[in-house]
């Protein structure tokens, strides 16, 4: 009986011993590297919108009310020269994240692919130069962007995000902030 | 001392965990399209190989047989979230790069595969030197298939262009076809060198995989001759 | 208001476009083993999309619901893998016992998949393409049914390979991830389509 007993009891006491010795050794690595993660990825976030908005010094990200769902974060320029947000497009493959500045004309300044899921070389196009150059300069109208051929899903996708943001724009503007 | 050194030449020829044993098979195909990203992807296999190994093999007379698949898989989780987590800190561009990859090392058979083969009969040395030299046999595999990829797929090699080759790239070959189709001769070569002298009964991973008494090729590879 | 539109296009895409093991080479380990009858390659492929599904069901609550919400989201490879290895044994059990017709069909296959990478990057995937439950779900059938086609179609080619003659060296493995490489290149022609199918 007493055998049969510790056959069980080892087995699971062993088990839930590693399990715990693993867990505190992960919070324990956790703690040293998360705020180096944190702190590259908010380099490398300020660098991204420096790179659609040149014309901005530093932002402050800012609260605005009334925003639609898919806007994720937005922040202003301390020197005015403009708003830049986070959006999320509904793509093909999964979601889109994409980042647009808006400069105090109302026109976009320049938008930028962070990460997707699309299908290589069809929908991924969205991501490059050819395709989102052409919001460049664009008001909300968003005359002349065209589509990707072939890769309409995607291309859709984009441009309602887009839309988004002059969404978030207009909400930033009306609550004065 | 002969011994030991052998245990660890193994794995880059005799043993060689990707091309002899077909271990680790998903990783292989999927990362060896910059040799970049296939030295980065070695290395940490190598990393959490070498940890599990000799944690395994320190632990091997602890750990009850009923439930030593689970205790080696959480000791292998743990070692390869920790390697996500310090790839993530250190090394950002290597992170993007290995994508979902970095985590399916979890289920890299060679890490489960060694453990079971190797570290729980072991001492925690030559465990350790089994895991440097998997690992060093598998990461110089990737390389190489990794640097035929890139550098006749794209002309470039570790990112630096190559002058002929940058204009006239088969861009195939960075594709999912090439991968396939490089491995395939890569273990022709194998083949030819050791003149069949490989693992028989190897095929498909079977000798080092853990799964094997429940295996429906059990058959066909005990009857393939040696292990 | 469930988007079917939007859920055809990821069951198609992850049958057609995202191939598990043919474009993202996942679960190579049993399609060159397994592929070779079409009755092994039947019977896997159902264990796994059924894995899949049961591994995406439980998996998804708890990254969302748990990891999550306590900031301990470093835990999700453990965790999930743990989860998938449990569910495998549980419904070995669960099988053996009350449905042994089953059981005799996919049970041997079973454990086999906890070490299937392509379970596990399924239910990894879900949670990085930022996919809602049923989302996740039907990403898992079409990634399940992805399989399933790439092994049913494999062990096809496999029995024909059997009459070849290759060079020595060249004969088993080779040869096997050579057709595979010419089965991967028939699946790029689908990109176009599925892209388009709703116009």
């Amino acid at each position: 009986m007493n055998g049969n007993r510790r056959d069980i009891v080892k087995p699971i006491v062993v088990l839930t011993l590693i399990c715990l010795v693993v867990s505190a050794a992960l919070a324990f690595t956790n703690s040293l590297t998360k705020p180096v993660i944190d702190e590259a990825a908010a380099k490398r976030s300020d660098e991204i919108r420096l790179a659609v908005m040149p014309e901005a010094d530093a932002f402050e990200q800012i609260e605005v009310p009334g925003m639609p769902e898919t806007v994720s974060a937005a922040y202003r320029a301390k020197n005015g020269a403009g708003y830049v947000f986070n959006v999320v497009g509904r793509g093909y493959g999964g979601d889109m994240q994409i980042i647009c500045g808006i400069g105090p004309d109302g026109r976009i300044t320049a938008c930028m692919t962070l990460s997707h899921s699309e299908t290589e070389g069809v929908g991924s196009k969205t991501a490059e130069e050819e395709y989102r150059g052409q919001y460049a300069g664009k008001d909300a109208s968003l005359e002349g962007v065209e589509a990707i051929s072939r890769a309409t899903v995607s291309s859709e996708a984009y441009e309602k995000a887009i839309r988004d943001v002059f969404e978030a724009y207009e909400a930033a503007k009306e609550a004065g902030r | 001392m002969n011994a030991r050194l052998k245990t660890l030449l193994n794995g880059i020829l005799k043993e060689n965990p990707v091309l002899v044993l077909v271990l680790g098979t998903c990783p292989s195909l999927a990362i060896s399209t910059q040799a970049s990203s296939a030295l980065g992807m070695g290395i940490a296999a190598t990393l959490v190989l070498l940890g599990s190994n000799m944690a395994i093999s320190a632990l091997r007379n602890v750990i009850p047989d009923k439930v030593r698949i689970p205790c080696y898989v959480i000791l292998i989780a743990g070692f390869v979230t920790m390697t996500e987590m310090i790839v993530e800190a250190y090394a950002y561009e290597l992170y993007k790069a290995l994508g979902i990859y970095l985590p399916l090392i979890v289920v890299n058979c060679i890490i489960l595969g060694r453990a079971e083969m190797y570290a729980n009969k072991n001492g925690v040395v030559d465990s350790a030197l089994d895991a440097i030299g998997m690992g060093l046999g598998f990461t110089l595999t990737l390389l190489v298939m990794a640097s035929l990829r890139e550098v006749f797929g794209s002309g470039t090699w570790f990112g630096m262009e190559i002058p002929v080759l940058a204009d006239n790239p088969i861009s195939i070959l960075t594709m999912a076809p090439g991968g396939f189709f490089v491995f395939g001769c890569l273990i022709a070569l194998v083949n030819k060198i050791m003149k069949g002298q490989a693992l028989k009964g190897a095929r498909a991973g079977c000798a080092a995989c853990p799964s094997c008494s429940d295996c429906p090729n059990a058959n066909e590879a005990q009857g393939g001759g040696a292990a | 208001m469930i988007d079917y539109r939007g859920l055809v296009v990821i069951l198609v895409g992850a049958v057609f476009v995202n191939n598990y093991v043919l474009q993202r080479f996942l679960g190579i380990c049993p399609f060159l083993g397994v592929s070779k009858q079409l009755s092994s390659a039947t019977g896997m492929s159902l264990a796994v999309i059924f894995v899949m599904m049961l591994s995406t069901a439980v998996t998804w609550p708890i990254q969302t619901y748990l990891l999550e919400r306590f900031g301990i989201g470093y835990l999700q490879t453990i965790v999930f893998i743990l989860v998938i290895a449990a569910l495998v044994q549980l419904v070995e059990i669960a099988l053996k016992k009350y449905v042994p017709a089953l059981y005799r069909a996919l049970g041997i296959y079973l454990p086999l998949i906890t070490t299937n990478c392509a379970v596990l990057g399924v239910t990894i995937s879900n949670i990085d393409a930022g996919y809602g439950f049923l989302q996740s779900i039907i990403n898992a059938l079409g990634s399940g049914l992805g399989f399933f086609l790439a092994m049913v179609l494999f062990s096809g080619v496999r029995s024909r390979m059997e009459e070849a003659d290759p060079p020595e060296a060249f004969a088993g493995l080779p040869l096997t991830l050579t057709a595979a490489a010419i089965v991967s290149l028939a699946f790029f022609g689908f990109t176009g389509v599925i892209e388009n199918l709703f116009g």
